[in-house]
């Protein structure tokens, strides 16, 4: 194998993990509860401003700020579902669909108030970059893959083999026949929206020392995080996972071999050709058949 | 849509909103102004204060806050006190907006004139600015050679046309590559995807090519991104000397920064929206050590563009970039033709007067001249670079 094609590789597979870790919690949170909840790239930037303030300006430990991240924005994805969500889930589909692009200009606006339209930047725990079999990539882009794998091995363990995993399913297969049997289906609507808000904190926070952090910064991520998830079809969370990876191997490979002119475009006619071939998405759920 | 009032003399705080957002600035004349009654000219701004834009946009409004501060404690035409007011329309960097923002501007708050940051506001605005019930006059920082070949008269460019200045710019960079060794043959183009983006990478590729040099790769880029490494691997793999960048420093130096991690050894090159100085703040000297910087006279230590940088600095605490300067400018240079022309809302007499002010424009900080009828500016460039942790200007021809 060529030393670009392995390097190709290599970037295909950070981004698809970043790109699935988003994208798990974007499925989870319309598999369970029909919000297409774009506001995720938002909750992504205030994880990563989180992690900002801790590292940066209160010298905290990163990883202890990446839990502080995903308990920021937990309590965040509370808040917006039990304030704005959950008021709604009475009216028109479309209604969330706005609602979710207001709680997204909401959250940039209020970033662009506290901390300005300025850059920042968060320094590695671990700075400078290895060589593997001639692949350079730096620890952080690791720790990315790693930290990607673990929370979707995490969040597929509490899935399968918790009560409120249980429960979460029960609720995405149906609602109405949870709620018939006891389940709280408001407390799962708050849980799930929670896992899904956590996870694009950690994203956002694991990706800060990779770029940097400003108001906009999630704009691109939820785009590419919602073509992984119709790619993969709606709810489908494993699906996700695959489609992740899928594209960022797509875009770094279609790059280097296909046009580098069209790198962004290879996502939307990755999207294009298998809608026209599997429009449900390659793992897509038929009515009623919950998540998968 | 919200509205806002503010005082300029008190107002330094930003205001921002992601949803549409006007914003009216207005001179304080106080009670040094007398019994004299004021009359008020609003000038609109269309830039983007949400967004990925966000930040460039700030800073372009930033400047022209600073003039309407420097000009509202003087200003008068054809006699009279003229308060001069800016409403702001936030245009999201997108074109769409940018097209929205300027008819809001025009029908709702009376706006004769438009003023914006960039390309994709300035295209847009020049398709209905001529109509006659509702003409105005557009200022747009577009470096794209398509906005002057419209015939526009309603038109001025506030950015240098790159097909006019990268010949001369070209050969600068050969001779620097000549008198200094720095061995550059090879170069590959890291193009954002932008109209600037792609008229600049296009202007320059034709210009290297035709002195016999070669380009060995060319890549596009959102400067929203954050991993670059998709398009910098392919790139570094054909061992280009030179990578050139086509965006501000922000987005620039995570390019540069990735590149580094990929162990490319070659050097840079931004075009005019960013500086050496500015650089330096964002990498370690040793990344971008022989760095080049497509300049304006901006880059130069002249004492009014000193006393422009520590002013800007007093008042946004934070340090202007060259877009800040333009939105300066304009709105100084916009003055002096209403004074020229005797007239604040006559959008044609206006445009009419601004070739003969340009002489008068104090301080000229980007050394603009000779406005042609097409709208094009003189927009002098020069090279300037990075070595051992400072920047330079390359003075030779």
């Amino acid at each position: 194998m060529s030393a670009v094609l392995a390097q190709g590789l290599a970037n295909g597979i950070m981004l698809g993990s970043l790109y699935g870790l988003i994208a798990v919690g974007l499925a989870l949170i319309f598999g369970v509860l029909g919000i297409p909840q774009f506001a995720l790239g938002a909750h992504a930037m205030l994880g990563a401003y989180v992690v900002y303030v801790f590292t940066v300006s209160l010298g905290v430990n990163y990883w202890l700020a990446l839990v502080a991240a995903a308990a920021a924005l937990a309590l965040l994805g509370l808040l917006v579902h039990a304030l704005v969500f959950r008021p709604m889930s009475t009216g028109p589909g479309i209604n969330m669909f706005i609602a979710a692009f207001g709680v997204l200009l909401m959250l940039q606006s209020i970033a662009i108030l506290v901390f300005g339209t300025r850059y920042y930047r968060v320094p590695s725990p671990i700075e400078g970059s290895l060589s593997i079999f001639n692949i350079f990539v730096t620890p952080q882009r690791l720790m990315v893959i790693v930290v990607a794998l673990l929370l979707i091995a995490g969040l597929h363990l509490f899935i399968m083999r918790t009560r409120t995993g249980a429960f979460i399913r029960a609720v995405a297969d149906n609602p109405r026949g949870a709620a018939v049997v006891g389940i709280d289906v408001r407390k799962v609507g708050l849980t799930t929206m929670a896992i899904g808000s956590a996870l694009a904190g950690i994203a956002g926070g694991l990706i800060a020392p990779i770029g940097q952090v400003y108001p906009a910064m999630g704009d691109l991520l939820i785009i590419k995080a919602f073509i992984v998830v119709v790619l993969a079809g709606m709810g489908s969370i494993y699906g996700a996972i695959l489609a992740g990876y899928a594209l960022g191997l797509a875009e770094s490979l279609g790059g280097m071999y296909v046009s580098l002119a069209y790198q962004d475009a290879m996502a939307f006619v990755l999207l294009l050709a298998v809608l026209l071939v599997r429009p449900q998405g390659l793992f897509g759920r038929r009515a009623n058949e919950g998540l998968t | 849509m919200r509205k806002h009032h503010e005082r300029m003399v008190k107002g330094t705080s930003r205001r921002l909103s992601s949803l549409v957002l006007v914003g009216v600035f207005s001179g304080a004349l106080g009670a040094a102004s007398g019994a004299l009654s004021a009359d008020s000219v609003t000038i609109g701004v269309s830039a983007p204060q949400s967004g990925g834009g966000a930040d460039y946009g700030t800073a372009f409004i930033n400047g022209i806050r600073l003039a309407v501060k420097d000009l509202n404690e003087q200003l008068s035409v054809g006699g009279k006190k003229v308060e001069l007011k800016v409403a702001i329309c936030d245009d999201e960097f997108k074109s769409d907006k940018a097209a929205n923002c300027a008819r809001r501007l025009v029908s709702q708050d009376g706006a004769k004139i438009v003023v914006n940051p960039g390309t994709y506001a300035t295209v847009p605005s020049l398709s209905f600015n001529q109509d006659k019930r509702s003409e105005f006059l557009v200022l747009g920082a577009s470096g794209d050679p398509a906005v002057t070949n419209q015939n526009n008269k309603l038109f001025v460019r506030t950015w240098a046309n790159v097909t006019r200045t990268m010949p001369g710019f070209v050969d600068t960079l050969l001779a620097y590559n000549k008198s200094t060794s720095a061995g550059i043959e090879k170069v590959a183009l890291m193009e954002v995807n932008s109209d600037f983006g792609a008229a600049w990478i296009s202007n320059f590729k034709k210009e290297w090519e035709r002195h016999g040099k070669k380009i060995v790769g060319r890549a596009v880029y959102d400067q929203n991104g954050t991993d670059f490494y998709a398009q910098l691997t392919p790139l570094i793999a054909q061992k280009p000397d030179l990578i050139v960048l086509t965006t501000i420093c922000e987005p620039s130096s995570l390019v540069i920064k990735q590149a580094r991690e990929l162990r490319y050894a070659g050097t840079f090159m931004n075009h005019g929206g960013c500086t050496g100085n500015q650089m330096l703040k964002l990498l370690p000297p040793k990344d971008i050590d022989g760095m080049l910087f497509e300049s304006a006279p901006w880059t130069r230590d002249a004492p009014e563009i000193t006393d422009f940088r520590t002013r800007y600095r007093a008042a946004f605490r934070i340090d202007p970039q060259i877009i800040s300067a333009v939105g300066y400018l304009d709105i100084i240079w916009l003055v002096r033709a209403m004074e020229a022309a005797k007239s604040t809302s006559n959008a044609s007499a206006i445009r009419a007067a601004m070739p003969g002010t340009l002489g008068k424009l104090r301080p000229n900080l980007l050394g603009w001249g000779n406005l042609d009828a097409s709208g094009d500016i003189e927009w002098p460039m020069h090279i300037s670079y990075v070595k051992n942790g400072v920047t330079q200007n390359f003075t030779g021809k």
